[in-house]
């Protein structure tokens, strides 16, 4: 019971970061029905972002960092990768958007492989240690191994997931993003400039990707140009899973994914723990393609 | 004599080669309520479409005093111009209130807001037992009230209705019309783009007969009636039906 009670904090906490992620896919397919192979490098730009910020603050590693420059890391690292998603949409996707659909989709791929080999020119390929912006503690509860970093990734995410729904439900942008990706005509209709909604969708996904690196860095204590490589495919498989376009969905999705990642690695085999979301990609391909949360779209002819 | 309300000239509405309004000229003065008639295909939806900019064209298109052409569709909604579109355009996955607070996107003070939900559920009473279903769960004719409705809400100066009785049962296609009817009675400028010829003209103060993207014949909505081509073509009681 002491081992199910570790992998589950463990898989909460990794779970947690798949899911902001996952959000970022989730909304930009959302209003723009695209699949933004980008999302994963602005992750892995947000988290160098939140590095260098750190640096700047003059952390020193084996002293304390204040709290308030642990929230400014956050902070400027969101609002670096919104610029960038923003400038990503605005340079990348908007110029081909009425193209057929294959396009914008090369296109994401493009602009992934550009930001993973500006990422190798500016950072070096060499893994570099991330900051320990939140100094860690342990303590055992009941036998079970809890830090104060998994804790904090766990509540970061989930304020951040509030605050998500928050916006979407309650702001007049939120709205307008929600009418947008039901049926973006109509929403132009009632005033709405789809536009400035895309534009803000992808500050929004890109802002919480950040958060997402600055988090996986403080648990996995090390960033490289490559980490968004599997971790975007992974938080990817999670909008699958919970039904691409989904919100709720997506932050299920991720959830599950971290949970299945370490149940398999504790109670399978640490070799498989890549292997168990693929697993369940190809399990939710064949049973249930809209994802967990998601309904059928039917094609209009 | 009043500024227009809306007046058209010399539109050309072309997609992918295919000319479907040729050259047409209309006008709306304020408080009108005019019908854009013809059969399917005549290029009366395109008209619509043109003057949000949905699709393009070439002319002159002048809305409240102000030219439409180089705008955005939003732009033009943010003018006072709201369209009911052909097939509703509803937001299925929204609740019933959610598609009528996005209606007043462009007009989104609480005060104004809460009025003009008291008149939409009081012109359609239906909406307001349905108020927190989804959208989508809704009867074709609910549907179309909700389109209108939600219209409503932007508290637009020009109401332009894409064929709001398709696909209706003849009791809701009445219910419909008297909500149009009584709109207009708010000194809304309206125009009815119907392939329901007879109602059209009953509903109508002035009307245009759309062929083939031109405009065959106009004058008053009363006359139209009893013109023997136009019930020839549209109104199926000529002498020889």
């Amino acid at each position: 019971m002491q081992v199910f009670f570790q992998h589950l904090v463990y898989g909460l906490s990794s779970g947690s970061v798949y899911a902001l992620i996952a959000l970022g896919y989730t909304m930009v397919y959302g209003v723009l029905g695209l699949i933004n192979f980008a999302h994963s490098e602005v992750f892995m730009m947000g988290a160098y972002a939140g590095l260098y910020c750190a640096l700047g603050l003059g952390y020193q590693p084996d002293t304390p960092f204040p709290l308030v420059n642990a929230l400014v890391v956050l902070l400027f690292a969101m609002m670096a990768a919104a610029a960038l998603g923003v400038t990503i949409e605005r340079l990348a996707y908007r110029p081909v958007r009425h193209a057929p659909r294959l396009t914008p989709l090369i296109t994401a791929i493009g602009v992934s492989l550009l930001l993973q080999n500006l990422g190798i020119l500016f950072f070096s390929a060499t893994p570099k240690p991330f900051p320990r912006i939140v100094a860690e503690t342990v303590f055992h509860v009941g036998g079970v191994v809890v830090t104060n970093v998994k804790l904090v990734i766990f509540g970061v995410s989930i304020a951040l997931m509030l605050g998500l729904q928050w916006f979407v439900f309650r702001t007049w942008t939120g709205k307008a993003m929600r009418a947008t990706s039901v049926n973006p005509a109509a929403a132009r209709l009632m005033g709405v400039n789809v536009n400035r909604v895309i534009g803000s969708t992808f500050a929004l996904g890109s802002a919480l990707a950040a958060a997402g690196g600055i988090l996986f860095g403080l648990d996995q204590t090390t960033v490289s140009p490559q980490m968004g490589v599997m971790i975007g495919l992974k938080a990817f498989v999670a909008a699958v899973l919970g039904g691409i376009g989904n919100i709720p969905g997506a932050v299920i999705g991720g959830i599950v994914i971290g949970l299945a990642e370490e149940f398999t690695s504790g109670y399978l085999s640490s070799e498989y723990r890549d292997a168990i979301t693929f697993v369940i990609l190809i399990a939710v391909l064949l049973f249930r393609p809209q994802g967990l949360l998601g309904v059928v779209r039917q094609e209009k002819v | 004599m009043s500024e227009k309300a809306l007046s058209i000239e010399n539109l050309t509405v072309t997609y992918g080669g295919i000319t479907a309004v040729k050259n047409i000229s209309l006008h709306i003065m304020p408080g009108e309520i005019v019908t854009l008639i013809g059969a399917n295909g005549a290029g009366k939806s395109s008209t619509l479409k043109a003057i949000m900019r949905l699709a393009k064209s070439t002319g002159e298109i002048q809305a409240l005093g102000q030219s439409v052409i180089g705008k955005e569709t939003h732009e033009i909604a943010r003018m006072g111009v709201a369209l009911v579109p052909e097939g509703r355009a509803i937001f299925g996955n929204l609740s019933v209130r959610e598609n009528l607070e996005l209606g007043a996107y462009v007009k989104r003070e609480a005060e104004g807001m809460k009025k003009r939900f008291g008149e939409v559920v009081e012109l359609f009473p239906r909406l307001g037992e349905r108020m927190s279903q989804n959208a989508g769960t809704l009867s074709g004719g609910e549907q179309q009230m909700l389109a209108i409705g939600r219209a409503m809400m932007a508290e637009p100066r020009i109401l332009l209705l894409d064929e709001p009785s398709l696909g209706l049962a003849p009791k809701l296609v009445m219910e419909i019309f008297a909500a149009v009817r009584a709109i207009a009675k708010k000194g809304l400028t309206i125009l009815l783009v119907e392939q329901n010829t007879r109602l059209a003209l009953e509903t109508a103060q002035r009307a245009y007969v759309l062929v083939s993207g031109e405009i065959a014949l106009s004058g008053n909505a009363a006359e139209l009636r009893h013109d023997p081509r136009v019930k020839d073509a549209y109104l199926g009681d000529s002498a020889h039906a």
